[in-house]
């Protein structure tokens, strides 16, 4: 039975509530995409209409939106989805759970938003002391709260599903069949169950006390307290993100599956066993958001540094693993060396998307290495390289991703054929340039000193004239791009709910989304294409980190 | 199917190699290159507001010049207090070629120190309680931006000073100041007014 088939079986209950998820996960996108519109207004320099007090507030739901929202409920979705979808028409735990888990996730948002149009400008990271001074803040405090406790839920039941697939719990072998069984992705998926335990806990913990005394209710060391919470809340901010990057790359084997039909040639196991490298080295890595702050020790720094490019591992590997699995089913229908990149499905939009992702992700994670370590993260903490990154990151390979799946997501459980299938081609293409254009053009914002989260840059007509005209060309041209990108595809999606040509038989996929057909000429199980991209990654990291201890050298000014 | 593990070896060779980036060039050299010490080294002092304040309005009234700004001397601390919506003090004179001693504190909210050299930065974090203590030796005379890159509240884009290099000797001096930089001087006191009348 293929993929598609399989997903297809699952019961209508799950799927409504995957889709609840998926379509409130839409939502949050939109509204974080409405919201950057407002912010590519005021921070394009050409259009002089610079506003402080809207910047930051916008700034605030935006973030709140596109970064916490949009990724709880998608990655909620993704976790029944491979709790059920991936298992063969199973069926969750407990519905009822799953949508008290939705409830609370959606409370968060309301309460959240509630708090943000009220006027809490804390953007999302609302750091003590300066949250306190914003009477909504305790709003921004308790939606966090709501949305860790709707993860919690979400995930417990998820874990429950897992439990119900072993039919005798005591034995070791049973366990060991179970997780032999399961597909890759819902193997990540338990993979990232400690990093969403972890973020959970870690939520109640910063969050449980900054609500109650923003509100007065509970005594807190004014010095003590903020210099904790920011401490505490980078190691939960940085396992936070890896829970994307899992989910993104679990999405990827399902996409390259259901794209391309291939399968892998290397051992599953070792796919498996790459997934369990995200717990063990995503925590010990958080220090390399601190590489800028005189409260860390230099030692503690030196370690950071070390084991910041550990986290990339596992990611290089999946990569060459997925890419593996392109280049031996193709080369098995007796394609060249290259000549097998050629053939691959780039109208289909889903595959688009999958490829694309990678290859922002690649870049985007080269332009962090410099960001990373202690030697040359004072260049560019705090400027626009990191948004100029994050997006790349965010945007350009998690959610890209997660778009390539909701094209099949809502194909099938809509029983539906793309709508404006040109349109679609164009949008996993068209969203990549254009936060290319914003990482480039962002990237050198950042190098030339423009500060981040800063509504007017111009600090009086002192500023760089080169400022002006980078951040016109990364916000003003990769900006808009993205908003059009991003447009193009909520038309597209919502068109195919309602408009999509019905198909015929439901376990089908339209002409875009079908399967690419490969007809085997021969035995292929080589790969050697594939380790292109890791070679790249490397020669990246080594070419940005040369580049930076340059620049430091040349500086006019030295610091120690 | 029989696969390729070769290939797959191979893979985890040029994954892991990633993690030699950064002892290479430490073996290579290039890192530690800075010339000003080890001001950085390890965590901040802890230092009360109060006290911190006291010690940096010593420092202004001790080193002011006749035009506001205030000069650093060599090997002698400078204090920098951040505070919403501006830094104290505001212009800080510099002599190309000397080491310098700088200590940041902030009373408030947590900061940055960004200061712009061209067509770069340099970057740190400053806190309240934890000092950021730097050392730093200008090499190029010149007017440098100094802005705050951590959003510390609405008024956070008012919130900037400048770091005034001059010639070792036969330089220029504030008396002598060229009419450019000049125009800069008051073009920075009115957005500080601005941004401390917020």
């Amino acid at each position: 039975m293929s993929l598609v088939q399989e997903i297809g079986k699952s019961h209508p209950d799950d799927q409504k509530l995957m889709a609840a998820y998926g379509i409130a996960g839409l939502l949050s996108l939109v509204g974080a995409f409405a919201l950057a519109a407002i912010l590519v207004v005021i921070k394009t320099p050409a259009f002089g209409l610079v506003s402080g007090a809207l910047y930051y507030r916008m700034l605030t739901g935006h973030g709140i939106l596109g970064f916490v929202y949009w990724f709880a409920f998608i990655q909620a979705a993704l976790l029944i989805a491979g709790a059920t979808a991936l298992r063969d028409g199973g069926r969750l735990w407990s519905l009822k759970l799953g949508w008290l888990a939705f409830a609370f996730t959606t409370g968060g948002l309301v309460i959240n938003m509630v708090g943000v149009f009220s006027g809490a400008d804390v953007l999302y990271t609302a750091f003590p002391p300066l949250a306190e001074s914003f009477p909504a803040t305790p709003l921004i405090y308790l939606g966090y709260l709501f949305v860790a406790t709707g993860a919690f839920l979400i995930t417990l039941d998820f874990l429950a599903t897992v439990f119900t697939w072993v039919e005798s719990k005591g034995s070791v072998e049973g366990w060991k069949r179970m997780l032999t069984e399961i597909h890759i992705s819902t193997f990540a998926a338990i993979c990232a169950v400690p990093l969403i335990f972890s973020v959970v806990l870690t939520a109640f913990f910063l969050y449980i006390p900054a609500f109650l005394g923003s509100m007065g209710w509970l005594a807190l060391d004014p010095m003590e307290f903020p210099m904790n919470f920011r401490m505490t809340y980078m190691v939960m901010f940085h396992i936070t993100h890896y829970i994307p990057a899992m989910a993104m790359i679990a999405a990827s084997y399902v996409l390259v599956e259901l794209t391309t039909g291939a399968n892998s040639v290397y051992s599953k196991t070792v796919a498996k066993g790459l997934f369990l490298m995200y717990p063990a080295v995503v925590p010990p890595t958080f220090v390399y958001h601190l590489m800028a702050d005189p409260s860390i020790t230099e030692g503690i720094k030196i370690i950071g540094s070390a084991l910041s490019l550990l986290v990339w591992i596992p990611s290089i590997l999946h990569m060459f693993i997925i890419m593996g699995m392109m280049e031996a089913n193709m080369r098995s229908a007796g394609h060249s060396v290259f000549g097998w990149i050629m053939h691959l499905p780039w109208k289909n939009p889903a595959f688009a998307s999958l490829i694309m992702s990678m290859i922002t992700f690649g870049i985007a994670g080269g332009l962090t290495a410099v960001l990373l370590q202690e030697q040359t993260a004072s260049l560019l903490h705090g400027t626009f390289a990191v948004p100029a990154y994050i997006h790349p990151m965010v945007v350009g390979a998690a959610s890209l991703t997660y778009m390539g799946l909701i094209y099949y997501g809502v194909s099938i459980c809509m029983k539906r054929d793309i709508w404006g299938s040109l349109i679609a081609r164009i949008q996993p293409y068209l969203l990549t340039i254009a936060l290319l254009v914003f990482a480039w053009a962002g990237t050198l914002a950042g190098y030339a000193g423009v500060p981040r989260r800063t509504a007017d840059i111009g600090f009086g007509g002192l500023a760089p004239e080169s400022w002006q005209t980078l951040m016109n060309v990364a916000v003003g041209i990769g900006g808009t791009l993205t908003l059009i990108a991003g447009i193009l595809f909520f038309v597209v999606i919502g068109m195919t709910m309602f408009a999509g040509k019905k198909l015929l038989v439901p376990s089908d996929l339209g002409n875009d989304l079908a399967m690419l057909e490969v007809t085997p000429t021969r035995e292929f199980v080589y790969t050697p294409t594939a380790l292109i991209p890791g070679v790249i990654f490397v020669l990246v990291v080594l070419i940005f980190t040369a580049g930076a201890f340059s620049i430091m050298g040349k500086w006019p000014i030295q610091f120690g | 199917m029989k696969s390729s593990n070769s290939y797959l070896v191979a893979a985890f060779v040029i994954a892991f190699s990633v993690l030699l980036v950064i002892p290479m060039w430490a073996a290579y050299g290039v890192l530690f290159p800075k010339e000003g010490g080890h001001g950085a080294h390890g965590a901040g002092e802890m230092l009360m507001a109060s006290e911190f304040e006291e010690k940096t309005a010593r420092f202004i009234e001790e080193r002011r010049l006749p035009d506001g700004s205030v000069r650093g001397e060599q090997g002698k601390p400078i204090y920098v207090m951040a505070i919403q919506y501006t830094f104290r003090p505001n212009t800080i004179r510099l002599t190309a070629g000397e080491q310098y001693d700088l200590q940041m504190l902030s009373t408030d909210v947590v900061h940055a120190f960004s200061v712009q050299m061209g067509d770069t930065s340099y970057n740190a974090v400053v806190m309240p309680k934890v000092v950021t203590a730097l050392k730093l030796k200008p090499t190029k005379p010149g007017t440098y931006l100094v802005v705050c890159n951590e959003y510390c509240g609405i008024g956070h884009d008012y919130m900037y000073f400048s770091i005034i290099v001059e010639e070792a000797e036969g330089g220029e001096h504030p008396e002598k100041m060229s009419k450019e930089q000049h125009e800069k001087m008051n073009t920075m006191t009115k957005g500080q007014e601005h941004g401390e009348h917020r």
